[in-house]
């Protein structure tokens, strides 16, 4: 008895300690920075350096962390946190992810976890945005090399390196669709500027949205992006601007 | 010569990318055309039990303690996963299954299990799903073979195709449904645990399960209910995909598959069928009156009638624009299929089912294209609706179906008329070189 008496004071001295040295807030982005410079030094040079703080709009620390102290972890590593800016719950980059394997774990498990656990050594069932793109706590632009070290907290790393090599060529196969429709519009002899400039459109289109939704297949694992969104999509996407291209030749051509 | 230095290289670049993992090297495919074309290097992940090889890197044999020590600071996230599971500690007093039960042993050879691996325990899920076969297409036990006896399968590169595997491969590995290495039961009871394949525009299962009054109800309560029940009646307010679809844990799911992925029209009434109707009612019955279930399996035939008389109407439009010779491209101006070697001497246009239509959603003129999508996006939008009491998905569905019957006229009227024209002038315009290169066109015919 007398010993967990003695537990409970040393728990409530420090408690006491750690919330003397960081005041609750809330703080504004300067304060964040001043303090994490000494404290963090990695995240913040490395946050300065991503694609976060060089936005034209930069992604504050208060932007996913909220302005006060307790709980800016725990706010930061759901998912929402991510969504908003990353084209909404609706969006290809979402909905890849959570009809992919890993999201359908997080829909039926997340509720239940707990995000003071960190982004390391398999803290989450499945991996969420924060998870794989920053890693480790790493809050620059997550390369490849630091998804796959994410992705071995569960993965041999020759299943990462066998999927991601198999990623690589689908995307490629993407790109070459791409590339086949902008050579077709490019190579059409006879079309006006008006049809030219209606199918570069088309094509910057494909590029955009549909190479996009294959890209986000293959990064999030979806089989629907990368296919009846992405290749399938592709494949029609080359139809139609071929069709396009031809629709436009025949009428300018001898029996208009 | 260009082009040619870019495929050569493309192609060393893939077979470096297969010489680096673990598969062999004269890993064949498998099925009715598996002669015709190699896996990739991934394939090994999807279909384990036809090509996986062991990893080599590590050596020697193991007892489970020594797997977990180990594998606890090389990927723990498997570790806390099977900890966690009924696995490792059985409630009935049996032995745990370790690592060594699945994997084996001798690290240099370890094996990835198939259903059938699993099927040494689960003997009744393993045989009731081997047993689905019966059943023929659509079917989870026949998904792979559904896959790689598809013309475009074997047509297209086998790094595109890599992405139908991922959903297909519900035959040939247990961890779709329930995620390794936990294998929980509950998870697979979900609706969710269903929806990272059954979705998409030409199975919206999991929009149209949402969005019905079961489905409502489920996202509201769900989450609260107790999933370690089986999936009786009594045990769940609503039915979710696994009661009805899985009922009392019968691991199949085309026992009751009448209108087989709505993707042709069948009778649904024939002496099979009957039968068939016979469970859909019995289950409806849980909760509902005989009289409504069976009136709901009628209204259901009613929407597939109306949208067979549409697409029939449609398929007439284009095998008209066949007839004529309106079709541009036509047959014998596109990539043929590689496999039907007659293609080169007699093109032909597929169109329909019946004709192999399903695979000719590439390579193909845009009226061909367009009726591929109202018959694959739209018609199977309000058949899964209709399925799933989702009536705004049905009337979704019949809207994008009249619109597209419209677009297609519109598109056959474009075609004759400026057809007509260029047979009377007699100069006609040459869509070959169009449609039979480029660079992803090339590829696949070279590499076929």
């Amino acid at each position: 008895m007398r010993l967990w008496a003695a537990l409970a004071i040393v728990l409530v001295f420090v408690g006491t300690a750690a919330a003397d040295e960081v005041p609750p807030g809330p703080f504004t982005q300067a304060e964040c920075v001043a303090c994490h410079e000494q404290e963090s030094p990695d995240i913040v040079s490395a946050w300065r350096q991503g694609p976060h703080a060089r936005a034209d709009e930069p992604v504050l620390c208060t932007t996913c962390h909220g302005d006060l102290h307790a709980g800016s972890s725990e706010r930061a590593r759901p998912n929402g946190a991510c969504l908003d800016c990353h084209g909404g719950p609706k969006g290809s980059l979402a909905r890849s992810y959570l009809t992919s394997k890993h999201g359908v774990i997080a829909t039926l498990e997340a509720p239940r976890w707990d995000w003071s656990e960190p982004l390391s050594s398999a803290g989450y069932r499945a991996p969420t945005c924060a998870y794989c793109h920053m890693h480790e706590g790493g809050h620059g632009a997550g390369t490849p090399e630091d998804m796959e070290a994410a992705c071995i907290d569960c993965h041999s790393l020759r299943f990462v390196r066998t999927t991601f090599d198999a990623a690589r060529g689908a995307l490629e196969i993407g790109r070459l669709k791409v590339r086949e429709a902008r050579e077709a519009v490019v190579g059409a002899e006879g079309l006006d500027l008006a049809a030219r400039e209606a199918l570069g459109a088309k094509v910057a289109r494909m590029e955009g949205e549909t190479l996009g939704a294959l890209r986000a297949g293959l990064a999030h694992h979806s089989p629907d992006y990368q296919w009846w969104y992405g290749q399938a999509a592709l494949d029609g996407d080359l139809i139609r601007i071929k069709a396009a291209i031809m629709r436009a030749l025949r009428r300018g051509g001898p029996g208009s | 010569m260009y082009r040619a230095l870019r495929f050569a290289l493309l192609f060393l670049s893939l077979s470096v990318m297969s010489a680096l993992a673990g598969m062999k090297e004269d890993a064949q495919g498998i099925g009715l055309y598996g002669d015709l074309w190699r896996p990739e290097a991934v394939h090994e992940y999807w279909d384990p039990g036809a090509y996986h090889q062991p990893d080599t890197t590590v050596e020697g044999r193991f007892t489970p303690t020594e797997c977990v020590e180990c594998h606890e600071g090389a990927t723990p996230g498997i570790v806390k996963d099977w900890q966690a599971s009924r696995h490792a500690a059985p409630s009935d007093g049996k032995k745990p299954v370790t690592c060594n039960t699945c994997h084996g042993d001798d690290h240099g050879q370890l094996r990835f299990p198939t259903p059938a691996d699993c099927g040494t325990c689960h003997a009744d899920q393993h045989g009731q799903m081997q047993a689905e076969r019966r059943y023929g297409f659509p079917s989870h036990a026949l998904a792979m073979e559904r896959a790689v006896n598809s013309k475009h399968f074997v047509d297209k590169p086998k790094a595109e195709v890599a992405a139908c595997l991922q959903c297909h491969s519900v035959a040939t590995k247990c961890d779709s449904c329930h995620t390794r290495h936990r294998f929980d039961p509950a998870e697979a009871r979900r609706p969710e645990a269903c929806l990272t394949c059954h979705s998409g525009p030409p199975h919206p299962d999991d929009e149209a399960f949402f969005a019905s009054a079961h489905g409502k109800r489920y996202l509201a309560e769900g989450k609260d209910w107790d999933w370690s029940k089986p999936l009786r009646k009594g045990n769940y307010p609503v039915p979710t995909c696994a009661y009805c679809h899985l009922r009392d844990g019968k691991h199949q799911v085309a026992d009751k598959a009448i209108w087989k992925f709505g993707l042709r029209e069948v009778n649904p009434l024939t002496s099979e069928n009957q039968v068939k109707r016979k469970r859909w009612i019995a289950i409806c019955m849980d909760c509902h009156k005989e009289g409504e279930s069976t009136r709901w399996l009628s209204d259901m035939d009613k929407e597939r009638k109306w949208a067979w008389e549409r697409l029939y109407k449609a398929e007439d439009l284009l095998r008209d624009l066949r007839g004529d010779d309106l079709l541009t491209p036509a047959a014998g101006e596109r990539p043929p299929y590689p496999i039907d070697w007659w293609e080169k001497y007699l093109p032909h246009a597929r169109i329909g089912f019946y004709e192999g239509q399903a695979s000719a959603f590439y390579n193909v003129s845009r009226i061909e294209r367009d009726y591929f999508e109202m018959w694959y996006f739209d018609n199977l939008r309000a058949y899964k609706g209709a399925a799933h009491s989702a009536q705004s998905l049905v009337d979704e569905g019949h809207k994008g179906m009249v619109e597209a019957f419209e677009t297609l006229k519109a598109e056959a009227a474009a075609l004759e008329s400026l057809g007509r024209k260029e047979h009377a002038g007699g100069k006609a315009f040459d869509p070959k070189p169009l449609w039979t290169t480029g660079a992803y066109t090339s590829l696949n015919a070279e590499q076929n």
